[in-house]
């Protein structure tokens, strides 16, 4: 399979205060990197999913990737072709082959446009005018499952699946061969997060576009990802294939967050790796290995030397010291 | 049954709308033990906020109580005056909201915030200082006299919805609302806030209602659940056997479509085809007829009775399962 998007050792920097300031606080770098040194690979038709928890850099990371941040360092490829660097005229034509479906489905559509104009406007802006744009419109609603004379509808008439859908749609209208998705069931119920994931699924299986998945929520990662990446602080701490992570995770962050994935049986007798404490500023970053301040496995060199890469297989990598064993 | 915190009993509410009256609550039944967490599950729109905001009496203007009472330890909420609902608020009964960010004011440090709430203690500042200071520490924040001269975006998510835990639970309330209190927080933090609420409940022995779709959650938290569709509760009773015999198909069908109990890997995720049916011309019959699966002719026209299956197990199914 060849690969859609190769991101290497990308670093996505804010700064944190300004330059005088720095200066009268002595300060040598005045930035917090958000991202810092990831890489990752999407291949041809296939769904990656990104976890980890608020404000660990998922949709910062997210940003980078379709060149709406710009990446401090590292190097982002699509097709080969380099995303930091594109020009303007590059960057449209980028932008026509990947496209973002944004975290609220409701605030992420223009409460001025019916849904008919919200889902060919991507026509619009990219300057294919020559399209019938109604009958394009009827295709996408068709294909996300919606009646066609929603196209009349305003985003407040939409509930919340209706929303995500008319945002499936919209995603879809260039044919991309990338969606990038953060948290495409946020705030919708089971049922309705059944639908969309099943929709997504679906599109999927017909179009072979290949998808990144943002989400918080483990419980779906394991039915619709082929790969899996959990990120702590801006790094990602272990990759690899979703089966191999559910079942045999060895990072002990992402044993913790397995384990404490609540279950909805009230006798579930749950062993949990627990943290202790709270996830530390971006600001004031812990030496060593950054997850040791709240690792129940913290041992030596943990504080003091920062973790190598282990790779289980291939593609299954982790950084820590001192892996869990497969049980 | 022990007494109950709270006892409502054929509580309905209605919004008037530009279509006419749309009817966000019908004929609710709840009670809230003593000492218990009680849990309402159900899908967005299903009348869970409504609900709330009618025990705390803070409906929108459009709203109006045809019928129904809200009994809080010997008084009925419902006619209550503006004043003596404010003597309640905040002291005997207090709600934690979704979002921990929008909960706390920005401009202003957490020890103002903090010290600001307990207004009717006549109390030296110095001391209130000190409450607040207890409370932080109560609810796990490290440092806390330190912690207090900061404001809310110094601190992390889940250390914010602590605070708001710590703010609720000030005044010593008999009763806690927390409304979704866990859907900002990763899974990690979640435990966390769940295990703090366990924790402080079984200490303070204050009741809990507890609003969440994370079926988990209530499962793990929760001694009493109420499952929600529509405007209406479906079923009611120990979280045991809710979860594990559920009587009302609704419940049935919307355990299966979490994806946590699905031990297979699929992609096709079970779902209820269908949708809520429109509350302003509520149709005749059950409410669930147009989704249910074991749909009868009776469904149709007769609308089922609120009855106990088992001891302490309620449903309004005409084929109920127990």
């Amino acid at each position: 399979m060849s690969k859609v998007l190769a991101v290497e050792n990308v670093r996505v920097r804010f700064r944190s205060m300004s330059t005088v300031q720095a200066l009268l606080k002595r300060e040598s770098d005045p930035y917090i990197d958000a991202v810092r040194d990831v890489t990752l690979s999407v291949s041809e038709g296939e769904t990656f999913t990104l976890v980890g928890e608020s404000g660990s850099g998922k949709s910062t990371l997210a940003l980078a990737m379709a060149g709406l941040l710009p990446a401090s360092e590292g190097s982002i490829l699509f097709n080969d072709k380099e995303v930091t660097s594109m020009n303007n005229t590059e960057m449209m034509a980028y932008r026509k082959q990947i496209s973002f479906m944004w975290q609220n489905p409701i605030g992420s559509l223009s409460p001025r446009q019916n849904v008919g104009a919200l889902v060919t406007e991507p026509y619009i802006v990219h300057g294919l005018k020559d399209r019938n744009l109604k009958k394009e419109c009827a295709r996408l609603l068709k294909m996300v499952g919606l009646p066609a004379h929603f196209s009349d509808r305003y985003p407040h008439q939409l509930s919340g699946g209706q929303a995500r859908r008319v945002g499936v749609a919209r995603a879809l209208a260039l044919n991309p061969k990338l969606i990038i998705a953060d948290e495409p069931t946020a705030g919708l119920d089971v049922s309705v997060q059944g639908e969309i994931l099943n929709l997504l699924n679906k599109l999927q299986d017909e179009l072979g576009v290949s998808m990144f998945i943002i989400t918080h929520n483990l419980n779906i990662v394991r039915h619709i990802s082929d790969r899996t990446a959990i990120m702590y602080l801006g790094r990602f701490v272990e990759q690899g294939p979703t089966d191999d992570i559910f079942s045999h995770p060895r990072h002990p962050y992402t044993l913790a967050l397995l384990s404490a994935n609540p279950q909805p049986n009230p006798d579930a007798d749950i062993e949990r790796a627990e943290l202790k404490g709270e996830v530390p500023s971006l600001m004031d970053r812990p030496s060593g290995c950054e997850f040791h301040t709240r690792c129940p496995y913290v041992s030596q060199n943990c504080d003091s030397q920062f973790p190598p890469i282990h790779s289980v297989s291939e593609n299954h990598l982790l950084t820590c010291h001192y892996p869990r064993q497969a049980v | 049954m022990s007494e109950n915190v709270l006892t409502i009993r054929d509580l309905s509410v209605h919004y008037d709308t530009d279509r006419g009256s749309l009817k966000a609550l019908r004929h609710i039944n709840l009670d809230v033990p003593k000492g218990a967490i009680v849990g309402v599950v159900g899908e967005s729109g299903c009348g869970k906020s409504t609900l709330i905001s009618s025990i705390i009496r803070l409906l929108a203007e459009n709203a109006s109580v045809p019928n129904g009472t809200i009994q809080f330890e010997n008084s009925d909420l419902l006619k209550l005056t503006e004043e003596e609902m404010r003597e309640i608020r905040g002291d005997r009964m207090s709600i934690v909201f979704q979002d921990p960010m929008s909960t706390l004011n920005p401009v202003l440090s957490i020890g103002r915030q903090m010290t600001d709430i307990q207004y009717r203690d006549k109390k030296p500042q110095a001391e209130k200082i000190q409450r607040s200071i207890d409370m932080l520490a109560n609810v796990g924040i490290p440092d806390p006299a330190r912690r207090l001269k900061q404001f809310p975006h110094e601190f992390s998510g889940g250390m914010q919805q602590r605070i708001s835990i710590a703010m609720a639970l000030q005044a010593e309330p008999v009763f806690l609302i927390a409304d979704e209190p866990t859907t900002a927080l990763d899974a990690t933090l979640e435990v966390q806030i769940i295990h703090l609420l366990k924790e402080l409940q079984s200490n303070m022995g204050c009741s809990i209602l507890f609003i969440s779709h994370h079926l988990g959650v209530i499962a793990e938290l929760c001694d009493f659940v109420v499952v929600m569709y529509a405007g209406e509760v479906v079923e009611q009773g120990r979280v045991g056997d809710v979860f594990h015999r559920p009587a009302h198909p609704y419940t049935e069908r919307l355990l299966k479509c979490d994806p946590a109990s699905i031990c297979i890997k699929t992609r096709s995720l079970p779902t209820i085809p269908g949708e809520i049916p429109d509350l302003v011309t509520i149709p005749p019959g059950c409410i669930f007829k147009n989704r249910c699966e074991s749909f009868m002719t009776r469904c149709d026209t007769v609308v089922p009775d609120w009855s106990e299956g088992a001891p302490g197990h309620f449903v309004s199914c005409h084929q109920s399962r127990i």
